[in-house]
């Protein structure tokens, strides 16, 4: 193994070896479809008709749309809680090293770009990974119930159907990603200017807070200022552009709301993709830079 | 007849369960009178700061009690009220100032004394940096704010850890003295455990060593050394040598040198051996055994691990 | 006299650490009261600066030009039952009661006084944060608002007399009481989390996660139930303490009753005092509990 395969072998290590952390933070996603799946199966075996079709089993020769359940896990990260316990997740992977009084260890044996690099590396693919098996827990597993309930799972695969579903797979995927790396970059920048697992979870979750609320103290300050238009700089915020892409993806056409749409087009995709990336990069080289200039202490 | 100032009886602690269970002490007793300083000396992991969470009630033993003052702390917490300690390295409250922290724990005891954390403050030479965030402190800083901490309530008893850990060679001379003075022109009672065998071979009345959870040996510091001395013996051709006086004492080969255990008187004897045996003889020293050699061969000799 | 003495130190002195902790209570409980002087600012520059139709978003001048300030009192109380100052008011918890394990310092305040008093007074000492900073809340939106509804020509009323004669004071003691009531209940679960899990940030994701599993309670109930075809266990929810907070508040203040239809038909609603009875034995359950594993803990930290 060269020298790069070892450090991420050892971030890997590191990080799911703090089991605890793993386990409730991104083992959670993996967890919580095996549960879905245990409880839904009860329910095809012995629940009444309305408590099947509350848990979404179809019975009695109606379908269900597997498409839906391999997708389902992929709309986690753009949910409050899923962008929390992200969150919590990259602020345990940085921030942790600080309370463990760990840097010092490591900094001494690479450079420190390449430590905060290993990190953003280990966690895109523990997150990739947790995703993707929830993702194919649910697809496969709703099978189980859905057929002991006596229902259709469909719709029958053919090719043209393969194709779009790969598309939207990928698309859904990609977005959860992005949104991921999003709250990632926020965690992992405060973890490194407050030193401390909670003072980052708190600014990661407060940032993300303050972007989505942003529209009212810019429109405020746009009534104020006799330029309404001043709104319309929420659409250069992560958030929106997350949600436009969404919009896009769902209906075809941009993310708007009042009174945005009256000063503003939304974002086309690519514009937005663009500035989801520059959010991406920015944040990513902004705690790299931190960190290298910063001394550490303990 | 004086007071017990601390006993423990029968003391055994097992941290967890199954295959990952730790034995930390294996039937523990010791007793410590009070007026004096007692040493307690062990190698790493042998159980030394185990043995002290369970005199503070921090943890509870497995088997066995303790008593402080008679009183056991499990039972009549009220008891160590009389008891101030450092428990393995000191840690405080990091957004606090120094003094914050003292009052914070003093508070916590119920008093409140702005005098007398001051005069502590004093005595361990933090008056200046008092005013500051802990987390700015040094180690040896943090260290001599434990030891303030653990004075606060005036005790009878102190149970210190590895007090002069982190601590300049002032600091640990400046220690000494303090903890000698305590015991000596105040009265009090100390219970000291430490690495530094020359610092313990100093200060302390007794000395208890422990080696994986058990005790190996127990006495007066004097006592302990005494009819240990050993000879050191250059001579050529060295192996020859050692042959020769393995055969009436113990030796062990020493690099340049063989170590004798015979004291002062047996020299001549020795030499005469060595003579006789055609043996060159260079050089033959007495040495007054050091509490770390003696630390060391009754830690690492395999009579030591069975017990 | 002496024993007062003492347990107003031991008060002082987890007062003083925690407070000491600065921005720990910035960001986790002053940020209340903070929160409710930025509001009013922003009402301050509304009232002077924006046009009346934007003064009337704002909630300055109501179509009848009277602004209720018995309700914004109510409203401050109200905010650690929204899901994200409950959050907040878990992660102060988890501070409290896990930062001795992150600090180390159980070591030195376990020999000064018993286990038990050190708990109940981490318990105190959040209730008194609590108090402090919502209380605060309460007074600087209520009185404070009165500036930015004058100058924006409205009237601020009902006028205390009044106000004193009508249910406000009645209404304002039950609101902070089930509020208060609420916050111990979703910080005992946080401390449980920080006996459990020796760190803060385990705290809070327990807290939270028993928060979340009581709210979906009546569901998995109701799951439950009809999986077993017995639909009635569904009335188990009345013993949870969200049902039972709700329904003390609406039974004192005369408000139409929280009970669900669909629980209403297996099961009649608690009476006031089944409820407060319920409620005492989840407080102190939990808190015993608390004690009793921090009682039989090792500290080895
Ligand atoms: N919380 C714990 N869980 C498991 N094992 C423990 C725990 N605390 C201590 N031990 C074990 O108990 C044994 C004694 O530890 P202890 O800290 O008492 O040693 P010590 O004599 O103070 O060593 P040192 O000189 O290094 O301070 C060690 O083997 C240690 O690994
Ligand atoms: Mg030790």
């Amino acid at each position: 193994m060269n020298a790069i395969g070892h450090l991420l072998c050892a971030e890997w290590q590191k990080t799911t070896g703090n089991r605890w952390a793993v386990g409730t933070l991104i083992g959670l996603f993996p967890i919580m479809a095996v549960v879905i799946l245990i409880l839904t199966t009860l329910v095809a075996l012995g629940g009444s008709p309305e408590a099947m079709a509350r848990m979404g089993i179809a019975s009695g020769g109606q379908v269900a749309y597997w498409p839906d359940y391999f997708l389902f896990a992929w709309a986690i990260p753009s949910t409050p809680i899923g962008r929390w316990l992200l969150i919590a997740f990259t602020a345990v992977a940085f921030a942790g090293e600080y309370q463990w009084g760990t840097w010092k260890n490591l900094a001494a044996r690479r450079t420190r770009a390449s430590l905060v690099a290993a990190k953003f590396v280990t966690l895109s693919l523990l997150i990739v990974a947790s995703f993707t098996l929830m993702s194919l827990i649910l697809g496969f597993g709703m099978l189980l119930p859905v057929s002991i309930a006596g229902g259709t799972y469909g719709p029958a695969l053919d090719g043209p159907l393969l194709a779009d579903f790969a598309g939207r797979y990928l698309g859904q995927a990609g977005l959860a990603f992005a949104s991921a790396l999003v709250a990632a970059g926020y965690a992992a920048l405060a973890a490194i200017v407050t030193r401390a697992i909670l003072g980052s979870v708190l600014i990661g979750i407060g940032a993300f807070l303050l972007e989505e609320g942003l529209a009212v103290p810019l429109g405020l300050l746009g009534t104020l200022f006799h330029r309404p238009e001043i709104v319309a700089l929420i659409q250069l915020t992560p958030s929106y552009n997350l949600q436009n892409l969404l919009a896009w993806a769902r209906t075809g056409g941009g993310h708007t709301f009042p009174p945005l749409d009256l000063y503003a087009q939304p974002n086309s995709p690519e514009l937005s993709i663009v500035i989801l990336l520059v959010w991406i990069a920015g944040l990513i080289g902004l705690t790299l830079y931190s960190f290298h200039r910063q001394d550490i202490l303990n | 007849m004086t007071e017990i100032a601390l006993r423990l009886h029968h003391v055994a602690k097992t941290f967890g369960r199954g295959k990952k269970q730790v034995q930390a002490l294996k039937n523990l007793d010791l007793e410590v009178q009070a007026g004096q300083v007692y040493g307690f000396l062990g190698p790493n992991g042998a159980g030394k700061t185990t043995t002290i969470r369970i005199l503070l009630d921090l943890i509870r033993p497995t088997r066995g009690q303790a008593a402080i003052y008679g009183r056991d702390p499990r039972r009549d917490h009220g008891v160590l009220g009389q008891v101030g300690a450092i428990v393995e390295g000191a840690a405080f409250y990091p957004f606090l100032s120094g003094r914050r922290n003292l009052e914070v724990l003093a508070r916590t005891g119920g008093a409140y004394d702005r005098g007398r954390i001051d005069s502590l403050l004093e005595q361990v030479g933090l008056a200046e940096r008092a005013g500051q965030y802990v987390r700015g402190y040094s180690t040896g800083m943090k260290q001599r704010l434990g030891l303030a901490a653990a004075l606060l309530s005036d005790p009878d008893l102190l149970i210190l850890d590895e007090p002069t850990n982190g601590l300049d060679p002032a600091g640990i001379q400046e220690m000494r003295v303090f903890i000698r003075d305590l015991v000596d022109r105040h009265g009090k009672t100390v219970f000291l455990s430490s690495h530094i065998l020359s610092e313990i071979e100093q200060v302390c009345d007794r000395v208890a060593i422990i080696n994986q959870g058990a005790l190996v040996r127990e006495g007066a510091v004097a006592d302990l050394l005494a009819g240990s001395a050993e000879l050191r013996v250059e001579a050529a051709p060295l192996a020859h040598a050692a042959e020769v006086l393995a055969a009436r004492w113990p030796v062990q080969p020493n690099g340049q040198s063989i170590t004798v255990r015979a004291d002062r008187a047996a020299i001549p004897e020795v030499v005469r051996a060595l003579v006789a045996a055609e043996v060159d003889v260079f050089q033959v020293v007495s040495q007054r055994q050091t509490l770390e050699d003696y630390f060391l061969s009754v830690t690492q000799s395999p009579e030591a691990n069975h017990a | 006299m002496l024993d007062v003495q003492r347990h107003a130190n031991l008060f002082r002195a987890e007062w003083q650490k925690i407070a000491g902790h600065r921005w720990a209570t910035g960001l986790l409980i002053w940020i209340f009261p903070m929160g409710a002087l930025g509001i009013l600012a922003i009402m301050l520059l509304v009232a002077l600066l924006a046009p009346p139709d934007i003064q009337r978003n704002f909630g300055l001048a109501s179509v009848n030009g009277s602004v209720d300030w018995t309700e914004i009192m109510l409203g401050a109380w109200n905010i650690p039952n929204e899901m994200f100052g409950r959050i907040i008011l878990i992660a102060f918890t988890a501070v409290i009661f896990a930062g001795e394990y992150q600090w180390g310092t159980w070591k030195n305040l376990l020999p000064r006084r018993r286990r038990v008093p050190l708990i109940v007074n981490k318990f105190v000492t959040l209730g008194a944060f609590v108090v402090v900073a919502f209380g605060a809340a309460s007074l600087i939106a209520g009185l404070g608002m009165f500036l930015p509804v004058k100058i924006a020509g409205g009237q601020y009323g009902p006028p205390l007399a009044e106000a004193l004669q009508s249910d406000f004071v009645r209404n304002f003691a039950v609101q902070a009481a089930t509020t208060f009531t609420a916050t111990i209940i979703a910080a005992v679960y946080a401390a449980l989390g920080a006996m459990l899990t020796h760190s803060i940030l385990g705290s809070i994701m327990i807290g939270i996660g028993l928060m979340i599993l009581e709210l979906f309670s009546m569901g998995i109930f109701a799951l439950l139930g009809s999986l077993f075809g017995h639909p009635e266990i569904v009335g188990l929810y009345q013993l949870m303490p969200s049902y039972n907070l709700s329904n003390v508040a609406s039974l004192i203040t005369h408000q139409p009753s929280v009970n669900p239809p669909f629980l209403l038909n297996y099961v009649a609603p608690n009476s006031l005092e089944l409820s407060v009875l319920i409620l005492f034995v989840w407080v102190f359950g939990l808190m015993t509990l608390t004690v009793l594993l921090f009682r039989r803990q090792d500290v080895t930290f």
